[in-house]
């Protein structure tokens, strides 16, 4: 009963504001044409492919080198390869790892790396003159690392204390479960390792993970900003020149898992409940990529989406609702997220169900979907307008397999998605019946009220 | 993405490099989970560092009504940034209003005569962009990023909304709930919550401006009503106390006659006075424990107050941060992470979590933070910590030291200069313009860097970074024994 009044009246706060008369505003200029920055590519006999971006004015240079690994490779030593990309940082034969952070830090620059699910990488950001130093650190430290017990014995302790860490946090906690509920066994499913497994990681595990997985032809170095392209190419020739090739990517068969299925966490006495609710779905190769993706724009992924604008900006019952598409290669799965208010997790769950619900049974208006696609196509601009993402845009199509094309006709085909369309990717998948729930939360007060919402009536 | 605050972004940005930072309430490790351009963008917010050698264009003028204006041509892309700045900041707040001014920071998105509620963020991301705000020491900030031909639209919407705004009881009480939510997101419901960020000015301050809770105690959150929004929008949201940058592909003609055409008829008001937020010089070590039920850890920040701003000793204590802790070639990283492995990261600076060392304006503190396992001691720690820091006053810097301290400067002015489409200068001028009514500032930085002789940091590092200047706050994983409520237990060594 109580759910069905505060439905009514936020209809009622809804409608009471569009009866005020207003100024119009000003609808500003048309907009410009934007094309996407020009690249030009190289590669290397071992199979290295090289891009180079030039864009701004600004005299910096982003350098990565993007592998197509990371903790999908990782077997069942989970974080093998956060630690293997550490270890890459720990000095070279020629270079300690003190005086190797000073060399870059003279460059402007930090070393910087990053592991993902299905790729991970290694970079700096450098003043302009030291482009092609960069790409001689670069290369020093994937061919020439020094491999240190005592390094891997320190951050392995490092690592254990950030294991505690996050597992004390009611995000990472949920994620977990989520993540593993949907994947399973498969390395997606698999967040974070156990105290011993991380334990039982050994310098030879981590010789082994470089030699097989950190090779030239699974690599793409970018290259963006401003840069004297003659001069990086001839540093890239040579430093990368003795890098052998290894074997192409394992291919690893995803088995995903559906619900309904819900999972509470016991966080006792906690003032809010974190929940993950979603399924498996499908990579961004799939043909209803870019329709699905603004599906989850207008239902919980932007701000003035209608999640957000219910549970937040009408009930107060949390501050950062979001709802998201996760890719991975062949793979995906879209879930909304939110903190909150414990004693609101029942009601949140029920207006959430019932955005998914009103959103297949009704396509949306053409307002509404209009201000999707000129956000869409905004931010997209701004994707392609700044050093690092135009590097985080080539590689997400280079990593799914997408063609130029993708960037392309992006705009074009997001303004020529139709409501229908729109709708239609919540029925066909955003299934209320087959989704995942995950709740850190206090189940003292949780359970009592998820045990009264209908739309889960078949998940217990 | 979403109104976040005085918590901003920074916090996010700082925990997701760091792995050994308590103090992230977002850091979720769940991996490379596409999160909407948009939100990355606004979690880099104010990531964004300082600046150097860079002849930045700026346009400066004051309107009639005492409105600050700066505007900057950068044509990289075709969008534009369009950022509102008023000179209240969460230290400013009335007394029995502990959290009223990051509230009400709320309330600027809740309705205005010609902008009902909801409708700033649907024209915002409608126009093809998003928006934030957040609330600091001393500003309370509003931006847009949105496609350069939709600048007029924006100055529009933010006139309308400086000119008053129409709240209604449901909508205070809405966003009531909101932040209370966000406290419970990022302080009640974390291990670290608020630590260091929102704990250590309560600690290491005496004035009750610098020292009190900014997010607010939720009792006063709850005692809040639409005569305080009234008032406070009356005291402060003027046009004589902001200030309006534009950054991006305009035409600088063309936006100056917009801006005085739907700004120049806002009537300025009375201002309230500021308040006195003079801290006396600290002559004794101050020593703070707090307990955490939820933290596994231990974990460990040390303050020191700063220089007045603007100071050739402020410009060295910009040097001496990027060399005690900026990066992997940082004396504390070298020391605590590999010498004495008692962290595997560590953070710190000017104004840290909550800015950078340009934008605030008042007494600041130089602050540093991460977690260790419980079988390192206290002492253990402050003795690295000493080593470490007397190195500054021993004897004066090698010329390759401060050389490199200068091109990280540099390197980092850069970014913040384009960084995040132009905000990270809109931040930057809007500061200058608010504070020191000169955002030109901006391009003599590096000059004022450059200034900084070996001799002056040795003298800024013996008044500065004395052990008596210091406050070190601790977190002890668990119940407080004392007090069941796990307060903070005081006392000075």
């Amino acid at each position: 009963m109580k759910l069905v009044k505060s439905l009514l009246l936020s209809l009622a706060v809804i409608s009471a504001s569009q009866t005020i008369a207003k100024e119009q505003p000003p609808i500003g200029k048309q907009p410009g044409n934007f094309t996407v920055p020009e690249t030009h590519h190289m590669s290397l006999p071992n199979g290295m492919k090289v891009t180079f971006i030039p864009y701004g004015a600004t005299p910096k240079a982003t350098v990565r080198l993007i592998t197509n690994t990371g903790n999908v490779d990782d077997g069942n030593k989970i974080w093998l390869s956060d630690l293997s990309f550490e270890m890459l940082r720990q000095g070279t034969e020629a270079q300690s790892a003190k005086e190797l952070a000073e060399a870059v830090a003279s460059m402007g620059g930090q070393i910087q790396t990053s592991v993902g699910m299905d790729a991970s990488w290694l970079g700096m950001d450098v003043l302009s003159e030291f482009s092609g130093d960069a790409v001689d650190v670069i290369a020093d430290m994937v061919l020439n690392s020094r491999m240190a017990e005592q390094d891997l014995e320190r951050i392995k302790t490092d690592r254990q204390r950030q294991l505690k860490v996050s597992m004390s946090r009611p995000g990472p906690i949920a994620n977990e479960a989520f993540y593993k509920e949907i994947f399973g066994n498969h390395p997606y499913g698999q967040l974070y390792p156990s105290e011993s497994s991380l334990a039982g990681i050994e310098s030879k595990d981590v010789e082994q993970f470089i030699q097989t997985n950190l090779v030239p032809n699974r690599s793409h170095l970018y290259i963006s900003g401003v840069f004297d392209q003659k001069k990086v190419s001839a540093a890239i020739e040579q430093a990368f020149a003795q890098w052998k090739m290894g074997e192409a990517r394992k291919q690893h068969t995803v088995l995903t898992q559906s619900g309904p299925k819900v999972k509470l966490i016991d966080r006792p006495d906690a003032p809010q409940s974190t929940i993950r609710l979603g399924l498996a779905t499908f990579g961004p190769e799939h043909e209803d990529y870019l329709e699905m993706a603004m599906m989850n724009t207008l239902l919980g992924g932007a701000f003035s989406s209608r999640i957000t604008s219910n549970i937040r900006e009408d009930k107060g019952y949390t501050y950062s609702p979001r709802s998201r598409v996760v890719n991975r290669v062949g793979t995906g799965l879209w879930y909304q997220g939110a903190d909150v208010t414990a004693e609101s997790t029942g009601a949140s769950l029920y207006e959430i169900f019932e955005e998914i619900r009103l959103l297949a049974k009704e396509p949306p208006g053409k307002e509404e979907l209009d201000g999707i696609k000129n956000y869409m196509s905004g931010i997209f601009v701004l994707s392609n307008s700044s050093r690092s993402a135009i590097i985080n845009q080539l590689s997400f199509l280079a990593l799914h397999g997408l063609s130029d094309q993708y960037l392309k006709q992006y705009v074009a085909k997001v303004f020529d998605a139709t409501p229908e369309q729109i709708s239609a990717m919540v029925t066909k998948y955003l299934t209320a019946e087959k989704m995942t729930l995950v709740v850190v939360g206090d189940i003292a007060t949780v359970e009592p009220q998820l045990k009264a919402l209908e739309a889960l009536k078949q998940y217990w | 993405m979403k109104k976040t605050s005085l918590l901003a972004a920074s916090i996010i940005s700082v925990l997701l490099v760091g792995c050994g930072q308590p103090g992230s309430p977002a850091s979720e490790q769940a991996s490379d989970e596409v999160t909407p351009i948009a939100e990355q963008l606004a979690a880099k917010a104010d990531n964004v560092s300082p600046v150097v050698n860079y002849n930045v264009p700026i346009e400066y003028f004051t309107l009639d009504n005492g409105l600050k204006v700066v505007l900057s041509k950068d044509a990289t892309a075709p969008t534009v940034v369009i950022a509102v700045y008023y000179n209240i900041g969460f230290r400013n707040e009335p007394k029995n209003r502990t959290g009223f001014a990051h509230l009400f920071e709320h309330m600027m998105f809740q309705g205005s005569a010609n902008l009902p509620k909801g409708e700033f963020d649907k024209l915002t991301t409608g126009s093809g962009g998003f928006n934030n705000g957040s609330t600091r020491f001393d500003f309370t900030n509003y931006f847009e990023i949105v496609p350069a031909h939709k600048l007029e639209t924006f100055l529009w919407a933010e006139a309308d909304r400086m000119k008053g705004l129409a709240i209604t009881q449901e909508s205070l009480t809405n966003q009531q709930g909101v932040v209370k939510n966000e406290v419970k997101v990022n302080v009640l419901n974390q291990p670290y919550g608020g630590f260091p960020w929102l704990d250590m000015p309560q600690y290491a301050y005496s004035n009750w401006y610098n020292a009190h809770n900014f997010y607010g105690d939720l009792k006063d959150l709850d005692a809040a009503n639409l005569d305080d929004v009234d008032a406070f929008f009356n005291m402060y949201y003027a046009p004589n106390n902001a200030a309006l940058v534009v950054v991006g592909d305009i035409d600088t003609i063309e936006a100056k006659a917009m801006v005085e055409t739907y700004f120049s008829k806002i009537p300025s008001a009375e201002i309230a006075p500021q308040p006195d937020l003079t801290e006396l010089r600290q002559e004794k070590e101050q020593v703070f424990n707090k307990f955490d039920k939820l933290a596994p850890k231990p974990a460990y920040a040390f303050a020191y107050k700063m220089p007045e701003r603007d100071t050739p000793e402020y410009y060295a204590m910009g040097i001496i941060d990027q060399i005690l802790v900026q990066g992997e070639d940082s004396l504390l990283y070298q020391e605590l992470v590999k010498n004495k492995q008692i962290t595997g990261d560590i953070g710190g600076g000017i104004n840290y979590l909550l800015g950078n060392m340009f934008n605030y304006n008042g007494p600041m503190l130089w602050m540093s933070s991460f977690t260790h396992d419980d079988n390192v001691s206290r002492d253990e720690i402050k003795a690295a910590l000493d080593s470490v820091i007397s190195k500054f006053t021993e004897k004066p810097l090698t010329q390759e030291e401060m050389q490199r301290a200068i091109v990280k400067i540099r390197s980092s002015m850069f970014d913040a200069i384009d960084g995040f489409y132009g905000f990270g200068r809109a931040d930057l001028l809007a500061s200058f313009a608010l504070f020191d009514d000169k955002p030109s500032k901006i391009n003599e930085l590096e000059a004022n860097f450059k200034q900084v002789t070996p001799e002056l940091i040795v003298k800024t590092a013996k008044e500065y970074l004395r052990a008596t200047n210091r406050t070190i706050l601790t977190v002890t994983p668990g119940d407080d024994p004392a007090t069941k409520a796990g307060a903070a237990d005081k006392g000075e060594e």
